[in-house]
């Protein structure tokens, strides 16, 4: 979340340099002319046109009707989840299931969240709604999306707001036992974020009992709970969004610096004694017990550039980004071998994560 | 802004309607900008802001209020023109070419703004509109929702993905495409 305040910084100082405030030859005058020509409204008719233009009503309120309709698709889609559970009883894990992953669409100027197939068949858009740094639930039946749980097909399953005010609080990752969920927390005021801006976790059932696990001046992009969920893992990204590898305990202490690389992405390995992370567009297996770091390349490229990755479930295949005429999406196994592309899209690939989700039949 | 000068404007004064408009013509231009990144239909925008809110103004009820007032009428105009806007195509800032390595600290700025600059026109607009009034004009969230006619929650998710866009597309910006990767 440090990238995310100094790109704050950067976008007021940017907004205030850009401010045109000028007056265009003949602007206020075009005004003056119309409205000297032009009578003012009664006070009750003026009101209602504005109201009904969203103008003099500051917060909508869902209206009774869409409240039993929403009510109704979650009722809906949670029967449909359990009926689907019930017809297809799960494999069990690790098995490489669907991939999951958000993608930057220039047109409606947001990330999209998709699922897709391990062999690039199969993308399905998961939710209508944008949402950032989609993750798994363990037994892939839920995804993650910071602020709300979904179904894989889309059905909203739980919606929470955390923070007040100016203080956000993101919800990216679970424990490996599912009843809380690790976060990230920020003021965007800059000289309040001082003071709050860390690692937070709430119970996943209602996003009730906010805990601060950092002290001030500790926070950084959090990877998640290790697979035994002893261990949280994170990287301090300074303004180009690189940084250390940071360990701590799952209550917030004994946080010490992994190896000395400086990455821009950092995921667990499933067995939990490594970690896969990117540096300077390189990926290095980096070794919990040790930080000894070992670079994975692309067996058929070696000079390829890997911009994020993750293993699969069983820890045989490694899914990447990787930019060339886009950044799209790439699996191989763990060797490095066996390369093939599964999205080739202009749009920017990016948030990924591999689940256990059956593939579609 | 005079709350005086209000009172009278809604008595239908237009002199003091005058006045109200030539203190705030400046900053509404500044905000239609921003968010339009278009100089021709925010000039259209603020245009319709001013001259809808004289034409309402009796509907504001705390004069005191009047420039929050106007700002919503200013967002909602803008969000008119957008809609309304031709497909012309927009001008774009130029931008650096693939190997034009910037030198020294002016260039370093200079290529910093043109990423930011990228990255706003990808947001939408909606999106940028929240960004220009929490982050340039820096109104609390809560007024921030009632600019725009939002939730304080979707304002907060809206602020909180158009920064991390922005960084995305800063961080896309900074990597050059590959062409010298090489079969081994």
């Amino acid at each position: 979340m440090n990238a995310q305040h100094d790109m704050q910084l950067r976008l007021r100082r940017h907004l205030t340099e850009q401010a045109d405030p000028s007056v265009a030859h003949g602007q206020l005058d075009a005004v003056l002319a119309i409205t000297s020509t032009t009578s003012q409204r009664a006070g009750w008719l003026a009101a209602a046109r504005l109201a009904g233009r969203g103008v003099a009503i500051g917060i909508p309120r869902l209206s009774r009707e869409t409240l039993v309709l929403v009510g109704t698709a979650v009722i809906v889609g949670l029967l449909a989840v359990a009926y689907v559970l019930g017809q297809h009883p799960q494999p069990r894990p690790p098995f490489n299931g669907l991939i999951l992953f958000g993608r930057f669409e220039e047109a409606a100027g947001d990330t999209v969240v998709y699922t897709i197939h391990p062999d690039g068949t199969g993308r399905r858009q998961v939710t209508p709604e944008p949402a950032e740094e989609p993750h798994w639930s363990h037994d892939g039946q839920r995804i993650l999306l910071g602020d709300r749980i979904v179904s894989p097909t889309g059905q909203l399953l739980q919606r929470w707001q955390l923070g007040s005010g100016t203080f956000h609080v993101q919800c990216p990752h679970w424990s490996p036992d599912e009843t809380r969920l690790l976060c990230e927390g920020f003021d965007e005021n800059v000289r309040a974020d001082a003071a709050v801006h860390g690692i937070y976790t709430v119970r996943a059932s209602d996003a009730g009992d906010l805990r601060r696990l950092t002290a001030p001046g500790t926070a950084g992009t959090i990877a998640g709970y290790s697979p035994d969920g002893s261990t949280i893992l994170f990287y301090s990204a300074d303004e180009t969004n690189s940084g250390p590898i940071y360990l701590m305990d799952a209550d917030g202490g004994n946080v010490r610096r992994l190896g000395t690389l400086s990455v821009n992405s950092v995921s667990w390995a499933p067995d939990g004694r490594s970690v896969l992370a990117t540096s300077r567009a390189s990926l290095y297996r980096v070794d919990v017990a040790t930080g000894s770091a070992e670079r994975i390349t692309i067996a058929s490229i070696p000079s390829a550039q890997i911009l994020g990755a993750v293993w699969s479930p069983d820890q045989t295949q490694i899914l990447f980004k990787r930019l060339t005429s886009a950044f799209d999406l790439y699996v191989m196994n763990a060797d490095g071998s066996g390369l093939r592309q599964i999205t080739s899209d202009a749009n920017e690939d990016r948030f990924i994560d591999w689940g256990t989700h059956p593939l579609d039949p | 802004m005079s709350r005086e000068l209000v009172v009278r404007a809604q008595e239908g004064d237009h002199d003091a309607f005058a006045r109200l408009a030539t203190s705030s013509i400046g900053r509404l231009n500044a905000v239609a900008r921003l968010i339009l990144r278009d100089t021709a239909l925010a000039e259209d925008a603020v245009q319709d802001a001013l001259v809808e809110a004289w034409r309402n103004l009796r509907a504001l009820r705390d004069p005191d209020r009047f420039d929050a007032w106007l700002n919503r009428l200013l967002v909602r105009a803008c969000q008119d023109a957008w809609r309304r806007r031709s497909r012309r195509a927009l001008v774009e800032l130029p931008l650096k070419a693939d190997n034009d390595v910037p030198i020294g600290d002016a260039e370093s700025r200079i290529a910093a703004a043109d990423e930011l600059e990228r990255g706003l026109r990808r947001l939408t607009l909606d999106q940028r509109a929240v960004v220009v009034l929490a982050m340039y004009l820096e109104l609390p969230l809560a007024e921030v929702a009632a600019t725009t006619g939002v939730p304080v929650g979707t304002v907060k998710s809206r602020l909180n993905r158009s920064i991390s866009a922005l960084r995305a597309s800063v961080e896309a910006d900074s990597r050059q495409p590959i062409s010298s990767e090489h079969p081994a």
